[in-house]
């Protein structure tokens, strides 16, 4: 046996260890934060809590090539129990007939809008309105970027609050009535995120979901269980301590002037999200003013999932090239004098555990092939090895499974529950290991700077048309 | 001899392979058992869930005729169990919340004859918000004059749906009362809902109008903009002479603001003036809101205080001016064409066109 390879594995355990721990530390907290939500939501909807003072919304919806998606994705906004809201979507040079089939589905008519430029985008090409709605409308512009085409749509916003949703995500029907209560409650918030939730197997019509299910195709049940264990307690956890990073690109809403006076989305990176996130925090760090970014647990919107390999790999790709750009712009925050949670502990924490975790796991298994090939550990430590690590992981899926079953049940079948529990074993075998490795493809592609750009996603669209 | 000289024995230990085996084996048996505790544990909450919602159907098959007929005479109920009071006291709640009179009253009679005011009472003490919120709607509707004290404690409480929903049971209860007792709150309270209070008072039978303008009289600056807003609510042009006393005496910004606004809505003519005193206000906030109280009771003689207003630094005083222009008496697209074409100013020119397009769509 040899010494190294001895030190090396015990260094790897209690990296292992230090990750779980700390991830359920922040389960607890999400579990006291839930608890005081869920104590609140049943009364959201009650009459009397409605109307008055939920902030007007701009409803931002940048979309590139999403001629199969962005129809669904407009009625569903459509339909948002909401007392005021408008729908922004930007088409950002989509070479597709995006445009056009906004054209004929809503009757768009081009207009004369006296644009104000107060954050740099692409040149504009034209404004439509649409004749039957009269709360939508399409800014077309020359491609720049999901970024450049989100601050295009924050100049076009009429309201003080601006919504963020991706062109293929499905809302529910209160969605922003949910997402505005932290608005409400405390006058100093200034973004909040929500919970996103695989839409794969579910039935959608007219662009609402009307059925829960889980996806019938292995990527997307992997995915659904990653998505529960980073919204129910990787987010949630975070949130009552004014420690959240990150807010879904998918669905966030925030205050439009700090966004403009924060420089808004930076468009030189492909994690422009979470980039503006921690942004946000240094800048109201900066001006000395109390603020709270905050979180929604509940289910808020859904999203479609990647069904190849090819697609998926370009997302973690970009996920992991975007999570290291936002962290090294922002990496001032640690230095902060008045750096608090987010400065002190969670941008560590992302750094220890989500940014190095792919290198850290990806250099785990090489070695351990390597010092198991050339004899330096026995292959009883390999397997034992192995066994804990997968132990580890499945830990964490089982609370989240728990969570999810405590607070939400939203799986209406058992067999779909058992199903996820399995998942959460199998995930273990190839797709852990697959996007430990473009993860970190995506470090090393941020390392050598390769240009940002829209991620190449094709959505097939087909479960909405169900 | 050679032994001094050796490392530390910590170092050691953990290059000890079978210690690692060790650990790596506690570690995954243990943290395997408790994968599957975690798993039953979800088993079983879901196998709970499920009889629960069975029991549910149950109850509510068992309890909907009853409560029909309930309406009408007296029946006889029997209920075991808290559980089932609770829920019994669920359905009675919802289905009051769609009838009045009578057999809303013979519903609050059983509910009295079943003893279920005691269990209300224990809930509105709970610290389970929709409890609490089922015990102040059930006891309200029974009328129960002992509540009122812990009523009017909630009122004050700092969470809004509580705040108001005791509120509303007040105003159930004795709405002249009531009105005196929440209208110190609410001109307190800006977080409560303006919509809501105004439904609330009018739900009473309570005349918002009359009684919020009376307060307004009165009002320090720091309240008035939120009785203003309250007014508005109220739709009611009786409130008039009020706003316009109140626009004449105050100097808080926020005031003057809704107080233009309201003015705009429900005011005549004979308000133009004292609008259009505002539209060279320093804070262009107070410019917009004339703007737009001008463009609802303005004359066709307030277009050329208008038109220098579409050169405006800010877009907004620009965008309502040109809107301003759009719906004073006598205004049309050819109008608003014949001033884009005059317009040297390529902002100016710009926001006509925006409302003129606008214009054409509505």
């Amino acid at each position: 046996m040899s010494a190294n390879a001895m030190l090396f594995l015990w260094f790897m355990l209690m990296y292992i260890i230090a990750h779980t721990v700390s991830y359920l530390l922040l389960n607890v907290l999400a579990l006291f934060a839930m608890r005081a939500h869920l104590k609140g939501r049943s009364e959201l909807l009650h009459p009397l809590s409605l109307s008055g003072f939920e902030p007007p919304i701009s409803i931002i919806v940048p979309a590139y090539n999403e001629e199969s998606t962005i129809v669904s994705t407009v009625r569903s906004a459509m339909q948002l129990v909401y007392p005021e809201f408008e729908i922004v979507v930007v088409n950002d040079g989509s070479k597709d007939k995006t445009l056009e089939t906004l054209v004929a589905a809503f009757g768009m008519r081009e207009f004369p809008e006296a644009y104000r430029a107060r954050l740099a985008s692409a040149p504009m090409r034209a404004i439509w309105n649409s004749s039957k709605h009269i709360n939508l409308r399409v800014v077309d512009k020359e491609n720049g970027g999901k970024a450049d085409a989100i601050n295009a749509g924050i100049n076009a916003a009429r309201y003080p609050l601006v919504c963020v949703v991706d062109a293929d995500t499905i809302l529910m029907r209160d969605s922003m009535l949910r997402i505005s209560q932290p608005f409400i409650d405390d006058p100093s918030t200034v973004a909040c995120g929500g919970t996103v939730r695989i839409a794969n197997g579910c039935k959608v019509e007219s662009g609402m979901l009307v059925e829960v299910g889980t996806p019938v195709t292995w990527l997307p049940l992997f995915q659904v269980m990653e998505y529960l264990r980073a919204f129910l307690f990787g987010r949630m956890g975070w949130s009552p301590v004014n420690g959240l990073l990150i807010i879904s690109g998918a669905f966030g809403v925030m205050r439009k002037d700090l966004v403009v006076e924060a420089g808004g989305y930076l468009t030189d990176t492909i994690g422009e999200d979470m980039e503006l996130v921690i942004r946000l925090h240094r800048h109201m760090k900066k001006i000395g003013r109390p603020y709270r970014i905050t979180y929604v647990p509940d289910p808020i919107v859904w999203t479609e999932a990647p069904e190849s390999l090819a697609v998926l790999k370009n997302q973690r790709v970009r996920w992991q090239r975007g999570l290291s750009e936002s962290l090294w712009k922002n990496r001032g925050i640690v230095t902060m004098r008045n750096g608090g949670v987010a400065g002190r502990l969670a941008f560590p924490f992302f750094v220890l555990f989500e940014w190095a975790a792919p290198l850290v796991e990806v250099v785990g298994y090489a070695m351990s092939i390597w010092f198991l090939l050339t004899g330096q550990i026995s292959p009883q430590i390999a397997l034992w090895f192995v066994a804990a690590s997968i132990s580890f992981a499945m830990l964490l899926s089982a609370v989240a499974l728990l969570l999810e079953e405590l607070a939400y049940h939203i799986y209406p079948r058992t067999s779909d529950m058992l199903l996820l529990l399995c998942v959460a074993f199998l995930e273990n075998f190839g797709y852990r290991q697959l996007n430990a490795m473009w993860r970190l493809w995506g470090m090393l592609k941020w390392i050598t700077g390769r240009p940002a750009a829209w991620g190449v996603m094709k959505r097939s669209g087909a479960w909405q048309q169900k | 001899m050679d032994s001094v000289f050796q490392p530390s024995t910590n170092i050691d230990g953990l290059l000890n392979p079978e210690i690692l085996e060790r650990v790596l084996a506690v570690l995954s048996v243990g943290l395997t058992v408790t994968v599957i505790v975690l798993a039953l544990q979800i088993v079983f909450i879901r196998i709970a869930h499920g009889r629960r919602e069975r029991w549910l159907a149950t109850l509510r098959a068992r309890f909907k005729p009853l409560l029909f007929e309930a309406m009408l005479g007296p029946v006889s109920v029997e209920l075991r169990g808290r559980g089932e009071r609770y829920e019994f006291l669920v359905m009675l709640d919802e289905t009051q919340r769609h009838i009045t009179g009578e057999e809303s009253d013979n519903l609050s009679q059983l509910a009295r004859n079943l003893g279920l005011d005691g269990d209300a009472l224990r809930y509105m003490k709970s610290r389970n918000l929709p409890r609490k919120l089922l015990g102040i709607r059930v006891l309200s509707r029974m009328g129960l004059k002992d509540v009122w004290p812990r009523l009017e404690a909630l009122v004050k409480s700092g969470n809004r749906t509580v705040a108001l929903a005791a509120a509303h049971a007040l105003v159930r209860m004795d709405p002249q009362l009531a009105f005196a007792v929440i209208t110190p709150v609410l001109i307190k309270e800006t977080h409560w809902a303006p919509a809501a209070v105004v439904r609330i008072l009018k739900d009473g039978g309570v005349h918002a109008g009359d009684a919020l303008a009376v307060l307004l009289e009165n009002a320090p600056a720091s309240d008035a903009a939120l009785l203003v807003r309250l007014l508005h609510q109220t739709q009611d042009s009786d409130i008039l002479p009020v706003l316009r006393d109140r626009l004449h005496r105050t100097r808080d910004a926020e005031e003057i603001g809704e107080l233009l606004l309201a003015l705009g809505r429900l005011g005549t003519g004979d308000d133009r003036h004292a609008v259009l005193a505002h539209l060279v206000d320093p804070q262009w906030l107070i410019r917009l809101k004339a703007i737009r109280a001008l463009g609802m009771i303005g004359s066709v003689e307030d277009r050329d205080v208008l038109v220098p207003l579409l050169t405006d630094r800010e877009w907004w005083i620009r965008y309502r001016a040109a809107q301003a222009l759009a719906t004073l008496p006598g205004s049309n697209v050819a109008y608003l064409e014949a001033l884009q074409a005059e317009q040297a100013d390529g902002f100016a020119a710009d926001i006509l066109r925006q409302v003129i397009a606008e214009q054409a769509v509505a």
